[in-house]
Order: structure tokens, then sequence, then C-alpha cells
């Protein structure tokens, strides 16, 4: 089967700081992938070379057999990016992001609707969506903005931090979100420093350290390995 | 067409604020009270003036050049006394003139000598508006000048030929332009091109200055509001994303520019009605040796419109180096030097005159040609009309270009990585 995402040897400098040195990994579809890391690994480097937002230096990414460099236009017809720093057009109301992305994605008003019905069932805000951008707390932007990410049914999802700055229960509604995207068929690469989200939503997860893969397999194997009882022991452990 | 419009109409509701519309209106509320405020000025100025004659002559003569000071526009108020007497009751009585006219003038005129009249003036401001009553005293002096010796040369000789004797030297004007040589005054003729071309260089710098403020504003607040990210990773070609961008900051421009334009038309308006009169016969009359009004307004439209093409490319290309709003306002600042540059050069000195070197520069700069673009018009210089709009789109198409692919490249993103490390 082919696979959602394909990396095969990337490295990327920015000057003399070496920030991937050749790491390869693949990322089967319908799965969640956890990459995590202390800060400085490299992940935000990787996400933005997957997403088309920055060139490698060497290796090869393939978004559903498609290379990121060669195919940028097509790959990002297949994909959908939450950055960990996003924001949202702050004199936009909540329901006008939504039309604007909805109409960058499709000429069809059907289509267009369901997009935007599909998001304003993801971000559960009600009639606040009404009002602008910038009156909306963290959470609130933070949902979204992630409705926005789900909501033209993407193949391919790579959320960074997804629940960066949220209370519990947000959190949860957003972990109940994301599986139920991949249960759909979807396909999400998740990156976190919430060592428990990523345990309770990744099927497999990728240890980055200083631009290498340090660890790579299922959640419960590492565990094995490591004689650990959850995944924020293994990050310490690696980090120690 | 689609995604062009989605992204314009984004960009027009972020720019498009309450607070970027308040003072814009302010503005445009204070040209139109100034306007409104120069209108009454000028009617001031225009109403009849109070003026205190002293008359020590009380002669036929002194009798008649009073009695045309009061057909002049002028309230007389006749007294007697010292100077000094004379104008503390000026003062008193907030009069501006005091004429003094002394015993000797008809005995001095008989004998064919000069007389003396002395005139005080009080200043107390100095508006241009307060001069006007100068000014047509002047005019007065002039007639009974004119009048005196037509008198006087009567006497030396009945049959003389008087207007000859005044005005022996006749001066006829010849003015070649456009390949073709007519009777015209040229001062009148460089008036009449001057006024219908002033308002060039202004919707010029008012919407240039503008758009780019416009444009940087939407790429800087694209990068603080960590908004562009997500963009970039859109299914929308870079190229769509900057011209959606110039395109939104282009109609915010527009309308800002329109209401700018509204309030100042309106204060312009309140001079108009001081020289207009002069120009319109002119105007009239040589009217048949310039280009249509249609072709003319038609070409200058299309330069403004190259020219504003010209410099929101240029915004573009800047802003992308900006990595917020602030910086981004920044990095345009050469651009409005580019423009006040030729504005100036060509205001003040012929093109052709300059060195080699300077008139080279001007001619890199886009906005030099629609400068130019109305004496090229009125002068039937084809080649500068042509070459300048092919050289402002070659401008625009290129700045894009370039802004496309750096803002392709890892460059947009990378300079705000670096600065974070």
């Amino acid at each position: 089967m082919t696979k959602a995402c394909n990396v095969q040897e990337l490295s990327k400098s920015y000057g003399n700081l070496e920030a991937l040195k050749g790491i390869s990994f693949d990322i089967n579809q319908g799965e969640i992938f956890g990459l995590i890391g202390p800060n400085g690994s490299g992940k935000t480097t990787c996400l933005r070379i997957l997403v088309t937002l920055l060139k490698p230096d060497k290796g090869e990414v393939k978004i559903f057999d498609m290379d990121v460099v060669k195919h940028g236009a097509e790959v990002r017809k297949l994909i959908s990016y939450l950055p960990e720093e996003a924001g949202a057009y702050k004199n936009l109301s909540g329901l006008d992001y939504l039309r604007l992305v909805a109409d960058l994605y499709t000429g069809d008003k059907n289509q267009r609707n369901e997009f935007i019905d599909k998001a304003v069932n993801i971000a559960n805000l009600g009639l606040r969506l009404k009002d602008k951008v910038k009156t909306y707390s963290k959470g609130m932007a933070r949902k979204l903005l992630l409705a926005r990410a789900l909501m033209t049914n993407p193949r391919f999802a790579v959320l960074d931090e997804p629940t960066v700055g949220l209370d519990v229960i947000n959190s949860l509604e957003i972990r109940k979100v994301i599986k139920t995207f991949v249960t759909n068929g979807g396909t999400v690469l998740l990156s976190s420093h919430n060592m428990l989200e990523v345990e309770f939503l990744a099927d497999r997860v990728a240890l980055l350290k200083e631009g290498r893969i340090f660890e790579l397999g299922l959640v419960a194997d590492l565990k094995q390995k490591y004689h650990a009882k959850n995944l924020e022991e293994i990050f310490f452990g690696v980090e120690k | 067409m689609r995604i062009l419009l989605a992204l314009a109409k984004k960009e027009i509701k972020e720019l498009l604020t309450i607070q970027l519309l308040i003072p814009m209106l302010a503005i445009m509320l204070i040209f139109t009270f100034i306007g409104r405020l120069m209108k009454s000025e000028v009617k001031k100025a225009g109403n009849p003036q109070t003026i205190i004659i002293a008359d020590y002559d009380q002669s036929n003569t002194s009798r008649s050049l009073i009695k045309l000071i009061g057909n002049s526009n002028f309230i007389v108020q006749e007294l007697s006394g010292d100077a000094e007497f004379l104008v503390n009751q000026a003062k008193q009585k907030k009069i501006n003139t005091v004429l003094v006219i002394p015993e000797s003038l008809e005995a001095r005129v008989i004998s064919m000598q000069r007389a003396e009249i002395k005139v005080y003036s009080i200043i107390n401001n100095f508006s241009a508006f307060s001069e006007i009553g100068g000014a047509t005293l002047k005019v007065v002096f002039r007639i009974i000048n004119d009048s005196i010796s037509t008198q006087m040369i009567r006497r030396i000789n009945k049959d003389a030929p008087i207007a000859t004797i005044k005005n022996p030297l006749k001066v006829t004007d010849f003015v070649h332009i456009r390949e073709q040589t007519i009777q015209a005054n040229p001062t009148e003729i460089k008036d009449y091109f001057r006024v219908q071309t002033i308002f060039v260089p202004v919707i010029l710098l008012i919407v240039i200055i503008y758009l780019s403020q416009m444009i940087a504003a939407a790429m800087g607040q694209e990068k603080e509001n960590k908004t562009l990210e997500t963009l970039l990773t859109f299914p929308v070609s870079r190229m769509q994303i900057l011209i959606g961008k110039m395109l939104g900051a282009g109609i915010v421009a527009i309308i800002i520019s329109l209401l700018f334009l509204l309030g100042m038309k309106y204060y312009m308006g309140s001079f108009n009605q001081i020289g207009a009169s002069e120009v319109s016969s002119i105007a009239t009359q040589s009217f048949k040796l310039f280009p249509s009004q249609t072709v003319f307004y038609a070409m200058l439209t299309l330069t403004l419109f190259l020219a504003i093409l010209c410099a929101a490319s240029l915004a573009t290309l800047l802003s992308i180096f900006a990595s917020d709003a602030k910086q981004a306002q920044m990095l345009i600042t050469p651009l409005m030097i580019f423009v006040l540059f030729p504005y100036f050069i060509t205001m003040m000195i012929d093109i052709n005159s300059l060195s080699p070197i300077l008139k080279i520069i001007l001619y890199i700069i886009p906005f030099t040609y629609p400068f130019l673009v109305p004496q090229a018009l009125f002068l039937n210089q084809t080649t500068l009309l042509v070459g300048g709009m092919l050289y402002m789109l070659v401008f625009t198409v290129i700045t894009m270009t370039i802004a496309a692919k750096i803002f392709s490249s890892d460059r947009v993103l990378t300079a705000k990585l670096r600065i974070r490390r």
C-alpha cells in the first residue's frame, strides 16, 4: 500500500546549524504518527519540509508518492498543516475565516458548504463564530484553527502541538476530533511536548534528538524496551 | 479568479478597519472645513474696504480722485489731522489704509510738476488675503496716473497721439509649439498647462504612499499574526497570494485616496475662484492646439495606473523581508524617496538640461514617467510616452517575478528563524 509519507535521509541546515542530520521514517495511511523530542531537536523543521514550506538540503520526502519539492502544488492539495504558533485573521469573524479557507480549496458551492458545516461542528463555538477572531480566547482560536485544518478532508494532516495552551476539557475534545478524523480515513503526523497526549493518540512514535531519530517504534514496544511505565519516562531516559 | 477574489476580499476586510477610516474621515473633514473658511475669507477680501482720506487740497483734481477711489470698492472716510492722529484713528477703527493728499496737488499738476500722495498701510497680519485691498488701491493709482498724464500731454499738444506716446513699443508674442507657430503669450500657455496637470503629482503621491503602506501592513500583519505559515500551505500559488494582496491593498488605497481627493478638491476649489478666469480665455483659444481632453485624460489615467502597479509590486517585494508590520513600514521608505525625487526634479528643472548620469537615474526610476507624461502629451513626444509606459509594465512584471521567487524560497520563514535562535 502507498505510504502516506515517506522520508529518506532528510537533511537541513541553517548556516552552520545542522537542524536535521539525515533522518528517515515513513507513515502508513490511517495512522497517527507521533514526532517527539526536546526543544531544538528539529521537529518543526521536519514538519515544515513535509508541508512544502522549506526545501530540504539533502534527501527526499514523498507524500502519497509525490515529491514535496517537485510537486509542491499537488502535495498542498492533499495536506493540511496546523503550526504550533498559528493565528487567524484578526479582523475577520471566525465564520468568515472558515469561508475564506473553503473558497481557497474549492469552487464548488456544495462542497464549500460541506467544508464549512464540518468546520462549524469541529470548532463547536456556537454563535461566537460570528464574532471577530481578535475577541477569541486562546482556546477558542486554537479550536477554530484545528477545525480549519480538518474541514477540507485532507488525506494527511500535520498537527504541531494541537492542544497547546488549552485546558483539560478542550484538550480532550480536540483529541476526540483527531481520533474521529483518523477513523474516517485520515492520516496524522502529530508533534507534541505533551507525552501523555502522544501516548494516548499515536500508534507509533519517533523520538528526535539533535537532528537525528533516536528511537522509532510502537509505543508499547518502546515502553517494554526502556522498562518504562509511559512515554514520559522513556523521554526522560533518553534526555539523560 | 475565485482564489484571487477570496484573497483580495480577506485583505480588504483586514485592512479597512474603523481605526483606519476614522483618521481618514477626520482629515477629509478638516480639508472641507479649511476650504469653507477660505471661501469666506475670499469673499471677505472682495467686500468693500474702508479707507481714511485726508484731503488738504480740496481742489477739483483731489475731489475727482476721491470719487474714483469711492467707486472702486472702497468706503471713504474723510478726516483731517496730522499723520500720527490719522494712523491712530485708523488703528482704533480697525482700518488698514490711510491716504494723505497734500495741499499742492492740483497746483503741481497744472504746472507740470510731479505731485506726491502719501499712503500709510497698517500691517497687523501677513495673510495672503490682506494683500487684496492694497493691490486694488495700486490699480486705482495706475488709472489716476494714466488720466493725469493724458491731461498733461493734451496741455502740451492737443493733437498728440496719446496711446503711442504712452506705449511707443508694441510687443506681439508668438509661440512655436507642436510643430506650429501661433500668436499667443508663452506665460499664458505655460500657466494653462500647469493648471491642467497640477493634480497629477498630488494624486500620484497620495495613492502611491497609501498603497505601499497598505501592502506593507498586509504583509507585516501576516507575519506578525502568524497567519503566513498557514497561508503558504494552502493549495494556492505564491503569485496568486502576492497578486491577491496587491489587489486588496489597491482597492483599499483607492478608497482612501478618493476620500482624500474629495477633501482636497473642496479645498483647492476655494482657490480656483481667484485665478481661474485669467486662464480660461487662453484655454478655449489654445485647446485646438492640444490633444483632445478624452485622449489626454485616458493617457494620463493609464500612466497613473501603471505607476501605481510599479509601486505596488515594489512595495510587495520590499515588504517580504519584513518580520512585522512596523518593520514593513520602515522597509518601504526608499520607495517614497523614489517617488519624491523625480517629483521635485521634474517640477523645477527641464530633464533635458540635466547631466547624462542624472538623466539615466531619472529614466530608471519608473515614477519619473507620470510626471513627464503630461508634458509629452502636450508636446507630442511619442517615443517618451510609449517607451515610458512599456518600461513601467516591464518593471512591474520583473519586480513581481522576483517577489514571487523570493516568496517561494525558504527566506520568508528562515529570516524569522535566525532571529529567534
